[in-house]
């Protein structure tokens, strides 16, 4: 069988994993207290932290569907030829703002509670800079795009 | 903005349609309308090129500088 692989369908499997993860963190969500009792026993951490990783995982589990939705619908917008339209920038500066949240929560909780969440904010800051830079480059390309398409 | 486009006036004079003059310099007729109803950005020297050949005149004819206090 012969099989192209083109951009229409890698798209899609972004969107396909996208969707993926938004399931996944509903399941996690629906979850939390589960993991956040076996977080606690697993890591042997002070009971008292229990209560506090469960709102914070809730206060995530917001972040990440507030991104994951903006991704989905960013990726949407670029299935039907919407590349540089200000919905996208829009969209992109959410998805770096929803990543500084996650990156001022996970910090302090990974300094009290559990190191490895410290990591965590880390990267989730290192991916708010780079979602930020793009964001700009499209808000560029938007304001291009506007001069070129009235250009005769 | 100041750049007043008077491509209708220099198509009156040359008695040229705008389906007639799309054709003849080689973009659609929806963007010489942008054109001609003053709602282009920018003007590519080849168009003006085109536009001056095909009505015979000089880009000044087709183009003017109107201060914005004086429109």
């Amino acid at each position: 069988m012969n099989y192209h692989w083109n951009d229409r369908k890698s798209i899609t499997l972004t969107r396909v994993v996208v969707a993926t993860a938004i399931l996944g963190s509903a399941i996690m969500t629906i979850s939390g207290p589960w993991l956040t009792r076996w977080m606690v026993t697993a890591h042997a951490l002070p009971p008292r932290t229990g209560p506090v990783l469960l709102v914070l995982g809730y206060l995530c589990a917001v972040l990440a569907f507030g991104m994951l939705f903006s991704l989905y619908k960013f990726l949407r917008r670029i299935e039907a030829g919407q590349i540089f339209v200000p919905a996208n920038v829009t969209a992109l500066r959410r998805i770096s703002w929803c990543c500084v949240g996650a990156a001022v929560l996970c910090l302090p909780a990974g300094v009290g509670i559990y190191l490895p969440f410290a990591f965590l904010g880390v990267a989730a800051a290192f991916m708010a800079l780079i979602v930020r830079v793009l964001k700009n480059a499209f808000e560029q390309a938007v304001r291009m795009k506007d001069e070129l398409d009235l250009t005769i | 903005m100041p750049i007043v486009v008077n491509l209708d006036v220099m198509m009156a004079r040359r008695h040229k349609g705008a389906g007639e003059l799309a054709e003849e310099i080689g973009i659609t007729p929806a963007n010489l309308s942008i054109l001609k109803n003053n709602k282009a950005k920018a003007v590519r020297f080849s168009t003006l090129e085109a536009l001056c050949k095909a009505l015979d005149c000089q880009p000044g004819d087709i183009l003017e500088f109107v201060p914005d206090e004086n429109r």
